[in-house]
């Protein structure tokens, strides 16, 4: 799992390896393509019933992404990544504003809008796609319970994690305990990622600017305890630190060198998503976050309607001195470009009114109706006209 | 969101447990915000402590078929209380216009979990002989069911005042609208 949003799991798991590092190995070697499980009373069984239990509620979750196109566009990335794994895996597309993937002991891969949102190429996308393959290729699921049951402490803290949350919470938190691993589990899907999109071609040093854009947005952050964690362990709360990770990554990724990326393509694909996202992000009210999001997304100078009118909604929300200016300047911006949402124009005439500009406000208001006759806050908006001309 | 997400699903998992539960009689409600409400029906107040609002919270069947959220956001003070520091939440702050009124608290409930989450039927209206805004709300629990809801929201001196409900897009929405409309019709400022 790329970032656990399960500290407290993962701590007691994390902790719970090391409490049996002395005991017998834990290594299970690495899964047999093709092969399922057929002893149906082992733990690898058990975990993969497990996961199928799972696996059905975020089928039914309503935070699924159903466009066909991304998703066939993701799935058949796994399979090309998967080899003679091919079509084992399924993947679910959620909508989160959370950088995270997992992978379930079952084959089930889930993938969040946070990370599709911040991954800036399919290389970028490939790579965690590959690290997450690489769990399951290693069977780290399963070595994780085996190194779990070496110890009786170890063995309930697994059986918390998996099955008393899982049943109490649902999916979204059942995945803290079953896709969240070791240091060393990390490092080994980083290496199968990495060996993985290095002989389909992809650029490796992709795994670089991925970690080194997510240390920067993290350091950006404007809550503290985000950058306070950011700069006192780790990128992630489950990986290792940082600075040797990024080592690790350097080497690796100058062994298996390609040269594809395909931004152009993979920016395509997530365009229609540009705008749900960033106001999913916006929702975190983490304004230092959310701007240096924006500024990756605006820096080849694309979908800049979309991106300038969310830019102006964190200046909007954020209030700081100065800020209502801003996200002025920005939304007028916004309004130069084609793919500008219509709101905009509401946006502009809600600033213009708090400004005491009664005149321009309902100018921009009547502009905003003219283009969305039928919006649903169509009701307000007049009433807000009316008022605004005495 | 973890926190927040373990003290939603233990408010769906508990509404059996009588001793953390309370009936309410039909008549005049007293709640925990500045307003109080008329029930022409019985209801069943949620506990305080399993409650992410600053409010309370009513329920005939339980939290995953019927929910009444009755609150009061004082300014600067947020809708959703968590103890986890990496996450920040929505303020409210007085005197904003009714757009940022309906974005502070559909951005709330996407918090809270609720998927897809659409406004219609915005509309400015008197409730407790002030002009506030109602709307319709739509989308899916967690688990994919779809919800339907509606939301009152006035400000006065107090904050801004809410009404909330939500339940199963499927029966239960429509078996208890009209009771509802008449908690939010029956508004009564107490502060």
């Amino acid at each position: 799992m790329l970032q656990s949003s399960h500290k407290f799991l993962s701590c007691l798991l994390l902790g719970s390896a090391l409490i049996v590092a002395g005991c017998e190995t834990t290594d299970l070697g690495t899964r047999t393509a093709g092969v399922k499980t057929l002893d149906k009373s082992s733990s690898e069984a058990s975990l993969e019933y497990e996961s199928d239990k799972i696996e059905k509620k975020v089928a039914k979750s309503g935070a699924r992404i159903r466009d066909a196109e991304l998703n066939a566009y993701v799935s058949g990335l796994v399979d090309d990544l998967s080899g003679d794994y091919k079509g084992e895996l399924r993947v679910y597309l959620l909508e989160a504003p959370v950088f995270n993937a997992g992978i379930l002991p079952n084959g089930a891969m889930v993938v969040y809008s946070g990370l599709l949102l911040r991954v800036e190429n399919e290389a970028e996308l490939s790579l965690v796609l590959a690290h997450e393959f690489g769990h399951y290729y290693q069977k780290h699921s399963l070595e994780q319970q085996a190194a779990a049951k070496n110890a009786t402490v170890g063995n309930l803290i697994f059986s918390l994690g998996t099955l008393g949350y899982g049943a109490l919470l649902g999916p979204l938190i059942a995945y803290g305990g079953l896709m969240s691993f070791s240091r060393e589990h990390e490092l080994e899907a980083d290496k199968v990622g990495l060996q993985t999109i290095g002989e389909a071609g992809y650029d490796t040093m992709a795994a670089i600017s991925l970690w080194k854009n997510l240390s920067e947005e993290k350091a950006a952050s404007s809550i503290k305890q985000v950058r306070k964690r950011s700069a006192r362990s780790s990128i992630f709360d489950t990986h290792p630190a940082s600075v040797d990770r990024l080592k690790k990554l350097q080497v690796d990724a100058e062994t298996w060198k390609g040269s594809k990326l395909e931004e152009e393509k993979y920016r395509r694909l997530i365009r229609p998503h540009l705008k749900s996202w960033l106001k999913a992000e916006l929702g975190l009210r983490d304004a230092g976050s959310t701007l240096n999001v924006i500024d990756r997304l605006a820096k080849n100078g694309k979908d800049l309607g979309v991106l300038e009118y969310s830019r102006a909604r964190v200046y909007d929300f954020r209030g700081d001195e100065g800020d209502k200016a801003l996200a002025l300047t920005h939304y007028l911006i916004a309004v130069k470009y084609a793919d500008a949402p219509v709101e905009t124009w509401r946006e502009i005439g809600d600033i213009q009114s708090s400004m005491g500009e009664k005149d321009k406000a309902a100018k921009s208001f009547q502009e905003y109706l003219s283009r969305a006759p039928t919006a649903s806050d169509a009701a307000i908006i007049k009433n807000m006209i009316q008022t605004l001309q005495g | 969101m973890k926190k927040l997400l373990f003290v939603l699903a233990a408010t769906i998992v508990l509404p059996g447990c009588a001793a953390t539960m309370s009936a309410v009689q039909p008549g005049i409600v007293a709640t925990e915000a500045a307003f109080t409400v008329t029930a022409s029906d019985a209801w069943t107040r949620f506990p305080k402590g399993l409650n992410v609002t600053p409010g309370s919270v009513l329920t005939k069947d339980g939290l995953g078929l019927n929910q009444v959220y009755i609150l009061t956001v004082e300014d600067g003070k947020k809708m959703i209380k968590t103890v986890d520091k990496t996450q920040n939440f929505p303020a409210y702050a007085k005197g904003q216009s009714q757009l940022k009124l309906v974005d502070f608290v559909s951005t709330n409930l996407t918090r809270l979990g609720f998927a897809n989450l659409e406004t219609s039927a915005i509309e400015p209206t008197i409730i407790g002989g002030i002009e506030g805004v109602k709307m319709q709300i739509s989308g899916q629990y967690p688990n994919g069911l779809n919800m339907k809801g509606k939301v009152a929201m006035v400000e006065n001196d107090s904050g801004l005042n809410l009404v909330i409900y939500m339940a199963p897009a499927m029966h239960y929405y429509d078996r208890d609208i009209a009771e509802v409309d008449g908690l939010i019709n029956s508004i009564s400022f107490t502060k």
